[in-house]
């Protein structure tokens, strides 16, 4: 079976003209197709000026409109309305507004009666209820008529910060208060315009229009650029480009206020100890310093964007000061939550997984949802439009999750570093612990070679001479040795058993030394029994007589004394001998005795000596029986 | 063949003396031992009373230094001197005028000293004794410190030397650096200079350096250096001008 390869008939020279022949007529009859009908010059003017404006938003209604009435209304009000809504309904052509029972319906126009408003007031309530209207019945009925009709028309249209719609100097009733410079309400009526404006919008093809429209008459939105720089008087470049004007003053601006808070920082940091006063402190000059900014900025911009003979407009507008300030003040609190969960998150979680997930969640739903709050707050006196704050609302959200995602990378990675570090820093001490305990270990379990070497040598010397004094010798030496040796990794130590050897070592120094030393143990029987560390006591009694006795050619004495006082023993040596040295000392017996002490009892244990008014030295320790 | 020397003993140890005694009655041809002296005291009353030929004389006695004894002598016999620690050879005990023995005093070294002794002169010229005995005195002195001690509060704290990597000036004061933490010592950094082991280096007016803590040394302008350390903080000393000498000479560059 052969395919049937068509597209080689394409190559053909014949079917090559024939194609161009048909793409042209396409093409011309598309154009010639094209409604040349002339768009009206003013109206579609306004439509793309408010449609240029990055602020405004059309509220497009593409389910029809069903109205329903509720609360203190009279017929006469019902008849009215109806006579409003079919004029409308007649303008529409993409949607119907007719009257349904409340049960049907997506609009709602409430009649309340509120003292001291006269006017009204939409406000969001059920989900199916899109838009809904509070009039005051206080209202004439002429009034309430114009108020009916204004508000149902911006509720189907949209409210737009257009200015003055300066290009045709007209007052609308879909102008937002905003742009008028001031908080009150908007109170034109309906002109022919707005209703032209509102039938142009509801007919069919309108989005088609408009991109024709953009177009068309783009000279518009030059026209109202040139306007804004023909009346002022002063050199053109910063006038087109406000931002670079104000940018960098305002960017030294902030440099100084950054500058001056750290300033703030040290100074606060030595003056007051607390943590939460001083961030109370600090938060307080920061958020001062950003409403000087940004009123300052907003104010600047405003100064050289809008004409001189717009309406006259203050330098600082009183809605920005308002607005910014009771922003800054609603953030206060929210700043001490922040500041107490970013707190609990260093502190506590030691995952770093759960950590930065929290990170991200603090920093991007906690704001998000503050700023939410504030939103809500601050525009609570005003027409709330649920496209437009939706709009905001996503916006704000976007930026918000890409700020927590962003911390959150770099939290992961410093959590991660300072992990580590925690860890080898913990490594580092434990080893360095280790290494103390061994030597001390090694140290304690050594009798002083020195010791050992001088004893041998009076031995050697006295064996010929005096055999019973060289037995007794040579056996407190083998008691001295025993008592270290079979105390194989016990750290403790009775009393008792201290004494007994510091005993076994005096009486082979006494033979050394003979009538050179004298000494006295002086204990009281009920500690003798209380645990002490291990070759405690016999490095400093060694001290006295290496110090004290063989340096006085003289009778040395010393004196050993354990006290009980006040859940503390204290263990003092007196000897007679030259006073100790000042600061610097030779041996390493003191310096174990105080390694020891440390390791044994920390900060609880402590050693010291005296000269005057006698030579002491002594180590206190708190009893463990 | 002379008669006996007259022979006096000096030490401060009891043991040490019967030791000797018991050791030099083996040879009673060579030694007559008169005397014992148990200090520099005693021992410059016995000399002076009874004029022996010969003494032995411990070096490590308490208080009076064999060198300020035989100073206070108007004749010096021959000494032979008995040290515990053999650090202190000397080239002048290669001389044949004076000896030195180690404790603990063995048998066979007494016989090299009697046969040392037939060689021995009569009148030795007493400033070769003293000044050996100087230069042993001046060994000895040097003990080696090993902790430095500071007051705080109503304790001591006991500082290991090696632990230490720079002392620095403060007022009348002394900043001990170490790896524990960093101390106030009432010493002067110029006392501490003095008695402070070897392995220290003045290298700056308020500086000195624990030469085992140095990381490295960088050539500075003004021929100074730039000494850092290894400690935790890896502190950096600048030196001073007037130390650039010593710091030579140690890096022997």
């Amino acid at each position: 079976m052969r395919v049937f390869l068509w597209y080689k008939y394409l190559n053909l020279p014949q079917m090559k003209k024939l194609l161009y022949l048909l793409l042209f007529l396409f093409i011309g009859i598309y154009c010639f197709a094209q409604d040349d009908e002339k768009l009206p010059i003013k109206l579609w003017e306004e439509i793309v000026e408010i449609n240029n404006n990055q602020a405004n938003r059309w509220v497009k209604w593409t389910k029809d409109v069903k109205i329903s009435l509720e609360g203190n209304y009279t017929l006469k009000d019902s008849v009215n309305l109806r006579k409003i809504i079919k004029k409308l309904d007649d303008l529409t052509e993409t949607i119907s507004i007719k009257f349904t029972d409340p049960k049907k319906s997506n609009f709602k126009i409430s009649f309340i009666n509120d003292k001291g408003r006269d006017y009204s007031m939409p406000s969001i309530q059920l989900p199916q209820i899109i838009a809904s209207i509070r009039v005051n019945i206080k209202n004439t009925s002429l009034d309430l008529t114009n108020i009916l009709e204004k508000d149902i028309l911006v509720s189907l249209l949209g409210e737009f910060q257009s200015g003055k719609l300066s290009f045709n100097k007209r007052e609308s009733i879909f102008q937002s208060h905003y742009s008028v410079g001031t908080l009150k309400r908007n109170k034109t009526s309906v002109k022919k315009e707005d209703l032209a404006l509102f039938k142009e919008f509801y007919k069919k093809g309108f989005e088609k229009r408009l991109q024709k429209a953009e177009i068309e008459f783009a000279y518009v939105l030059d026209e109202i650029e040139s306007r804004k720089i023909k009346t002022r008087d002063k050199s053109l470049w910063w006038v087109k480009n406000p931002i670079s004007m104000i940018f960098l003053p305002l960017l030294i601006l902030t440099l100084m206020f950054l500058w001056a808070v750290k300033k703030c920082k040290t100074l606060l940091s030595h003056k007051i100890p607390n943590n939460l006063v001083r961030f109370t402190l600090l938060s307080l000059v920061v958020l001062s310093f950003i409403f000087i900014l940004i009123v300052l900025g907003v104010s600047w911009y405003d100064f050289l964007t809008i004409p001189d003979d717009y309406n006259k407009v203050p330098v600082f507008r009183e809605d920005t000061l308002i607005t910014t300030l009771v922003s800054l003040v609603l953030t206060l609190p929210f700043l001490f939550l922040f500041r107490f969960i970013e707190l609990k998150i260093q502190k506590s979680f030691y995952n770093i997984y759960i950590k930065t997930t929290l990170v991200f969640f603090s920093t991007g739903l906690i704001p998000f949802v503050c700023f939410v709050l504030i939103y809500l707050i601050v525009s609570k006196d005003t027409p709330f439009h649920l496209n437009h704050a939706s709009f905001v609302i996503s916006e704000f959200s976007l930026y918000f999750m890409i700020v927590a995602t962003t911390r959150a990378v770099f939290g992961f990675f410093i959590f991660k570093e300072h992990k580590l570090m925690v860890e080898n820093e913990k490594k580092l001490s434990n080893l360095r612990e280790l290494k103390a305990q061994a030597e001390l270990k090694s140290l304690q379990s050594q009798i002083n070679p020195h010791f050992l070497y001088n004893s041998l040598n009076s031995i050697a010397s006295l064996a010929p001479i005096d055999a019973k004094k060289t037995q007794e010798m040579a056996h407190s030496l083998s008691d001295l040795f025993k008592y270290s040796i079979n105390r194989k990794g016990k750290k403790m130590s009775t009393v008792k058993d201290e004494i007994d050897m510091v005993q076994s070592y005096l009486d082979i120094e006494k033979i050394r030394f003979g009538d050179r030393l004298h000494f006295k143990i002086e204990v009281n029987d009920s500690i003798l029994n209380h645990e002490i560390p291990l070759f405690l006591i016999q490095p400093l009694v060694e001290n006295a007589v290496k110090h004290g006795v063989s340096k006085n050619k003289d009778k040395g004495e010393i004196i050993l004394k354990i006290d009980q006082q006040a859940n503390e023993l204290i263990i003092s040596v007196y000897d007679n001998g030259p006073n100790f040295p000042e600061g610097l000392v030779s041996g390493h017996g003191l310096q174990t005795v105080f390694d020891l002490l440390r390791l044994s009892y920390g900060d609880k244990g402590s050693l010291n000596w005296t000269n005057t008014p006698e030579k002491m030295i002594t180590i206190t320790i708190p009893e463990t029986i | 063949m002379s008669s006996a020397y007259s022979t006096l003993i000096i030490d401060d140890e009891a043991p040490a003396r019967a030791g000797l005694k018991n050791l030099l009655a083996e040879f009673p041809e060579t030694f007559h031992v008169i005397d014992t002296a148990q200090n520099g005291i005693e021992a410059k009353e016995k000399i002076e009373r009874l004029n022996p030929d010969i003494i032995f004389l411990d070096i490590e006695m308490p208080e009076c230094s064999g060198f300020q004894l035989l100073e206070q002598l108007k004749t010096i016999p021959i000494v032979v001197f008995c040290t515990a620690y053999n650090q202190y050879a000397l080239e002048a005990f290669e001389t044949n005028s004076i000896d030195y023995i180690v404790k603990p005093v063995k048998l066979e070294r007494i016989e090299k000293t009697v046969k040392k002794l037939k060689s021995f002169e009569k009148n030795v010229p007493s400033d070769q004794i003293l000044n050996v005995l100087k230069e042993i005195a001046n060994k000895k002195e040097s003990q080696k410190m090993t902790s430095i001690t500071v007051k705080k509060n109503d304790r001591l704290i006991f500082i290991k030397l090696d632990d230490v990597s720079f002392f620095e000036a403060d007022n009348n004061y002394t900043k001990i650096h170490s790896e524990s933490g960093v101390y106030l010592s009432s010493e002067t950094i110029s006392n501490l200079e003095i008695k402070l082991p070897n392995n220290f280096l003045r290298v700056h007016r308020s500086a000195i350096i624990n030469k085992d803590h140095v990381n490295d040394i960088q050539k500075y302008f003004n021929s100074r250096y730039v000494v850092t350390l290894n400690n935790k903080k890896q502190t950096s000393i600048t030196t001073g001008r007037s130390y650039n000498a010593i710091i030579k000479s140690w890096v022997a560059i």
